[in-house]
């Protein structure tokens, strides 16, 4: 079964300079992401697959190696996950 | 570019640098940063060019200087014809004024005479999709509301040179359809266009002229050879950076814009005699209207000087704001006044 993802949407959050501010839910710390992080981020509104995030992203950025990408995503995912930011969905 | 000589001259640029200062409050010194270095670009009248570049590349600050909003260290910077900016379309605007009185006075900053505004009024409420609201004061406004009427009325105010950034296209999808179709509009009017964008396919299709900036330079200037070399350089993207919270003022005006009654804390980092808060402690703040003050509660709010966000207690208000002591062993200042933009909340754990 795909493995989907989706953003916790209780958290607050706020976009400065077309990077995302993120307060976690512990309410200590504040995630910031840089502007792929970000487009991940809006992504994630409703769950999605990493195959969909790296389409959204090749779309974004025309001439984005895919392979270089994916591996980018996935880093990015579990470093959301440790962070709690995000949710996996089987 | 070609036949260069025949055609008319929109923005010239010679020489132009702009140079900033970065402070830091560990250093103590002053780091010279050039955003711009040496800049020659001459932009013709009806050319469509686009800007390309990495983050911190110097393409914002090349758009605003050639708007004027930003003037360069040195060299000259000239342009010819009606000049509109969509770099920060909501400069301009007056928060008191109601959406409707802010187009005739934004409309009038823009270059745009009373009559035609009156008579392009409704088309400008029609386009910016908020004709509910638009005698309310534009303090009620959501940002995405001011941004919409500040590009409604930006685009129908005939520029002969428009100046796009990346992050003008706002609102929902709808409104950025409505906006990119309005903007390929003016593509086709034949005025002259700067633009400023990641997004790629649009800009390959819509514009003639790419140039290429780095570190503040310009790397290439041509036609789409440019977007060839630039995309095989930005092949590899970075995604991983995760930052976390530092003692930056975008934290602070993060915070600051969490909504009333929400909580959050922070950590102290020297200790304070009034009230007792020791170093690694934690301090819980609840954000509220400074309104809601009174003398005796702690609050916590940013200090320019100390780049950081400080908890102290409310000793006194006067006529002017609330003024409160600074109750440092070390470091006795007498009244340190606390206004709205640098007020965070109140402290709950004491």
């Amino acid at each position: 079964m795909k493995i989907l993802y989706i953003r916790d949407n209780d958290l607050y959050f706020k976009e400065e300079d077309g990077k995302i501010l993120v307060l976690k839910k512990n309410k200590k710390e504040i995630v910031e992401l840089n502007e792929v992080g970000s487009l991940i981020w809006k992504a994630l509104k409703t769950k999605k697959s990493i195959d969909a995030l790296v389409k959204k992203i090749n779309s974004a950025f025309e001439g984005a190696d895919s392979k270089e990408v994916k591996k980018d995503v996935e880093e990015f995912i579990l470093k959301c996950l440790k962070d709690s930011i995000i949710e996996k969905i089987n | 570019m070609k036949n260069s000589k025949n055609k008319k001259i929109a923005i010239n640029i010679e020489n132009a640098s702009k140079r900033y200062f970065l402070r830091s409050a560990k250093a103590k010194k002053k780091e010279t940063f050039f955003a711009l270095k040496d800049i020659n670009i001459k932009i013709f009248k009806g050319e469509k060019v686009a800007i390309l570049g990495d983050n911190g590349a110097g393409k914002t600050t090349l758009l605003k200087v050639m708007t004027g909003i930003a003037e360069p260290t040195c060299g000259k910077v000239n342009s010819i014809g009606k000049l509109v900016s969509l770099i920060d379309i909501t400069a301009g605007f007056h928060p008191e004024f109601s959406g409707r009185e802010n187009i005739y006075f934004n409309g009038i900053l823009l270059g745009m005479n009373l009559s035609s505004i009156k008579k392009l009024e409704q088309e400008i409420i029609n386009f910016s999709g908020i004709e509910k609201f638009i005698d309310q004061a534009l303090y009620t406004y959501s940002s995405g509301m001011v941004l919409r009427l500040g590009f409604s009325i930006a685009i129908h105010s005939d520029p002969d040179i428009l100046i796009l950034d990346e992050e003008v296209v706002v609102g929902d999808q709808d409104f950025q359809k409505k906006a990119y179709d309005e903007i390929e509009k003016i593509f086709a009017e034949g005025k002259t266009i700067v633009v400023c964008s990641h997004v790629l396919p649009l800009l390959s299709r819509l514009c003639e002229r790419f140039i290429w900036l780095d570190k503040g330079k310009v790397k290439m200037d041509g036609g789409k050879e440019v977007v060839i070399e630039y995309k095989k350089n930005r092949s590899k993207l970075d995604i991983e950076k995760i930052g976390k919270i530092k003692n930056e003022k975008k934290f602070f005006q993060f915070l600051q814009s969490l909504p009333i009654g929400e909580r959050f804390i922070v950590e102290a980092v020297s200790g304070s005699m009034e009230p007792l808060i020791l170093k690694g402690d934690e301090v819980r703040v609840e954000r509220c209207s400074l309104k809601n003050i009174r003398v005796g509660n702690i609050i916590a709010y940013w200090s320019d000087e100390f780049k950081n966000i400080i908890v102290h207690r409310i000793y006194k208000k006067s006529s002017k704001g609330i003024f409160l002591t600074r109750g440092d062993s070390n470091y006795i200042v007498d009244e340190m006044p606390v206004t709205e933009d640098i007020f965070l909340g109140k402290v709950i754990n004491f």
